[in-house]
């Protein structure tokens, strides 16, 4: 808990603050471990004081409660499910993307997981009409890409999606739903946390701006950015995977927004694939995709819900990824 | 020194979330400063004295957490990107069939890896996009500078001057076809004047090498192209005596069976193997981080070349070839390309991209380096398709059945 500092409450007075120094009482949680009877005697601050003390940092530090059923009002009020654009794949994640909840697709080199994210983004931006923050850590976000995401081009002749004769054709719209997509390319954790902060915090605050509106956040991928950091004698790589899985959740409850996350699948020690991360990071997704190629055809994908709290697990299935004869 | 400032005074972030030392974040801490709410309105004086650090530490911290001399993070929007994109060059390889495939050639700002079994051109194409790199704007190249980091010593100069002197003569044909295009003083010389090179011996000095090239393309802004051939050469060659390796392991594993006997401890011995693979994935990952960096942020394309590796599976799939260095580094490049054999001819596969789908095509090495497959009757005369006997890549064979 946070550091004592004069004047937090009305009684703890610059005087007060020294002499609980002196008794090396320097945060709030020395405060409350200790016997008030024995602060007010060791300190020789007013025991009436130290009780005041107490009971105004106690009511700081706490939170309120909630009924069962303010809590299903907030839920219903801010609800929302996104459609990821891949019509067997919302079916699988009954209907979407929740808001508030963090969903983590996982997957080999080449399995098609930026190409996912890409068609959520595309989809928010088209059919929900909401904005999305896609934080990029492995370079392969580029607007060229999205384009192939958009409802319609698959009608179009493929010639026409390069150069700007595209963006003459389908001018306003296309400017439109890409004008939805923010691109952040992050390195390392630290500018990630502080991506993610400032996208908290302009959402709490309604400052609106870039990134007002943001419905969907998009982290291609997790394990490149703590690869780098974990193993050896990095002792912080953990409790950052921790806090990062805690703000995640914390922004997607607090903002209401659905959080898309990616992460790679390698051989475990038995030779069987596992996601990155390890057992930390394994409770922090609400929901866990397993995606793989098809062995019978080159464009469709497998996708299989391992872990979730609405369907049962495990359910398997196959959808067509080529953007030119989208599923459904 | 001023105190945070206000913008961020009444964040709630964490301090674990700043780049902090380890020992300073531990006392800051304990001193009850978790929050960056807690360190307002804190002078720098003061938190030394409060958090028992050194007064330039607390400095360093105040700076660190009112994110002095560090610009915002630019958020785009994909439009912009798009748009940004629509003006970059790609760096072609002169074989049309693979361009098409890559969208164009090889696309700036993405990390793009090529795999291939010895002798299959994975150093040719190297040299091709290096030397590419110097396209004239007026002919649609990237018209820069490239950097080579060689780790395999199989740059052989005079074979890049052969590749220049040939895109060079290509080139005043192109100009000398089109109207009003002066390409004016384009010849081998300023090609070569134009690749930098960097030998690397060991995976400290590449690690090393890629790590200052921030300052190298700073200095260097016309750079378009960072070839590294290869990434794996120095990973899998990096002990200089194998047997002591050995020799290290299985007296390890030794002592370890000894310990496990004698105490009745359960040693797993695969984990002396694994650490070493960690602490080499963590080297390799904050590599490719670096790679991507240098992409984005100075507008480049970084290529990389891997080996292939032999990967037994049990079971009835016998074994299969694949790329060296593992999965995780499977992850690491945005675009990857196989290059193989077969039936005698040259085969490049997309196997991994954002933007294009799975394809396979063919190509050839000549004399003047990377080109199309022509088929013998519609074979123009001007494309020196006869070796003169001292060209030692002409006359490669597959050395593989």
């Amino acid at each position: 808990m946070s550091a004592l500092r004069p004047w937090m409450c009305k009684a703890l007075t610059d005087k007060v603050w020294l002499l609980l120094r002196d008794a090396n009482i320097n945060t709030v949680i020395d405060f409350v471990v200790r016997d008030r009877e024995e602060i007010a005697r060791t300190c020789c601050i007013a025991y009436k004081d130290v009780v005041s003390i107490g009971r105004v940092l106690m009511a700081q530090f706490s939170t309120f409660p909630l009924t069962g059923l303010q809590l299903y009002t907030n839920i219903m009020s801010s609800h929302a499910i996104l459609s990821t654009g891949i019509a067997s794949l919302d079916e699988l994640l009954d209907g979407g993307l929740y808001a508030g909840e963090l969903c983590e697709l996982a997957g080999e080199a080449a399995s098609g997981k930026t190409q996912v994210c890409m068609r959520c983004a595309v989809t928010v931006a088209t059919v929900h009409a909401q904005n999305t923050m896609y934080i990029d850590t492995c370079g392969s976000f580029a607007g060229q890409n999205t384009l192939q995401h958009l409802p319609g081009a698959h009608t179009q002749e493929k010639t026409t999606f390069n150069g700007p004769f595209f963006v003459l054709l389908f001018g306003e719209m296309v400017e439109e739903t890409l004008s939805k997509i923010n691109c952040v390319k992050v390195h390392d954790i630290y500018t990630l946390l502080s991506a993610l902060d400032d996208v908290s915090s302009s959402l709490k605050t309604r400052t609106g701006g870039q990134h007002g509106n943001v419905k969907l956040i998009v982290v291609d991928c997790v394990a490149a950015i703590f690869s780098p950091i974990l193993g050896g004698q990095q002792m912080d790589s953990l409790a950052l995977i921790e806090h990062l899985g805690r703000q995640l959740k914390s922004m997607a409850a607090d903002c209401s927004v659905a959080c898309l996350i990616t992460n790679n699948l390698t051989s475990g020690v038995e030779g069987e694939c596992q996601p990155c991360l390890g057992k930390v990071w394994a409770h922090v997704p609400h929901t866990r995709v397993l995606m793989g190629r098809d062995s019978c055809s080159d464009t469709s994908r497998k996708f299989t819900v391992v872990k979730s709290v609405r369907v049962k697990t495990p359910v398997t299935v196959l959808a067509e990824m080529n953007p030119e004869y989208p599923a459904g | 020194m001023a105190c945070v400032s206000a913008s961020v005074a009444h964040s709630q972030r964490e301090l674990l979330t700043f780049p902090l030392a380890p020992a300073i974040r531990a006392k800051l801490s304990s001193a009850g400063f978790l929050t960056v709410a807690d360190l307002n309105n804190v002078k720098p004086s003061q938190l030394s004295k409060e958090a028992g650090i050194a007064l330039e530490d607390a400095l360093e911290v105040v700076k660190i957490i009112s994110g002095e001399g560090k610009t915002p993070m630019p958020s785009q929007s994909a439009l912009e990107l798009l748009e940004q994109e629509q003006n970059l060059p790609s760096i072609v390889t002169f074989c049309a069939k693979l361009d098409g495939v890559l969208g164009g050639g090889v696309t700036l700002r993405q990390v793009t890896e090529i795999c291939g079994a010895p002798g299959v051109g994975k150093t040719q194409m190297c040299i091709q996009l290096a030397v590419d790199a110097s396209i004239p704007e007026e002919l649609g190249g990237a018209g820069g500078e490239a950097v080579y980091i060689d780790t395999e010593g199989s740059f052989i100069v005079e074979r890049v001057a052969d590749i220049a002197m040939a895109t060079a003569d290509h080139c005043h044909r192109m100009a000398a076809s089109a109207d009003d295009v002066d390409i004016g003083n384009y010849t081998m010389e300023t090609i070569l004047a134009g690749i930098h090179y960097f030998r690397c011996h060991d995976h400290i000095e590449l690690l090393a090498t890629i790590h200052l090239l921030t300052t190298f393309v700073q200095k260097h802004p016309k750079v378009r192209v960072i070839v590294v051939d290869s990434i794996a050469f120095p990973f899998r060659h990096n002990f200089d005596d194998l047997s002591m390796r050995t020799r290290l392991l299985t007296s390890m594993a030794q002592s370890c069976i000894q310990l496990a006997t004698n105490f009745d401890l359960a040693v797993s011995v695969c984990a002396w193997e694994m650490m070493m693979m960690t602490i080499m994935m963590m080297i390799l990952t904050s590599m490719a981080q670096s790679c991507i960096q240098l992409a984005t942020n100075f507008d480049l394309a970084v290529v990389l070349t891997n080996q292939m590796t032999t990967r037994f599976t049990l079971g009835s799939n016998g074994s299969q070839l694949m790329p060296a260095l593992g999965e995780s580094w499977g992850h690491a490049c945005t675009v990857r390309l196989i290059l193989f054999w077969e039936n005698s001819q040259r085969h490049a596969m997309l196997y991994k991209s954002p933007s294009h789908r799975e394809t396979t095509v063919l190509y050839q090495i000549t004399t003047g380096g990377i080109r199309d497959v022509i088929s013998r009757k519609t074979c123009s005369d001007h494309e020196p398709q006869e070796a003169d006997g001292t060209e030692s890549a002409v006359t490669k064979r597959p050395r593989l059945a």
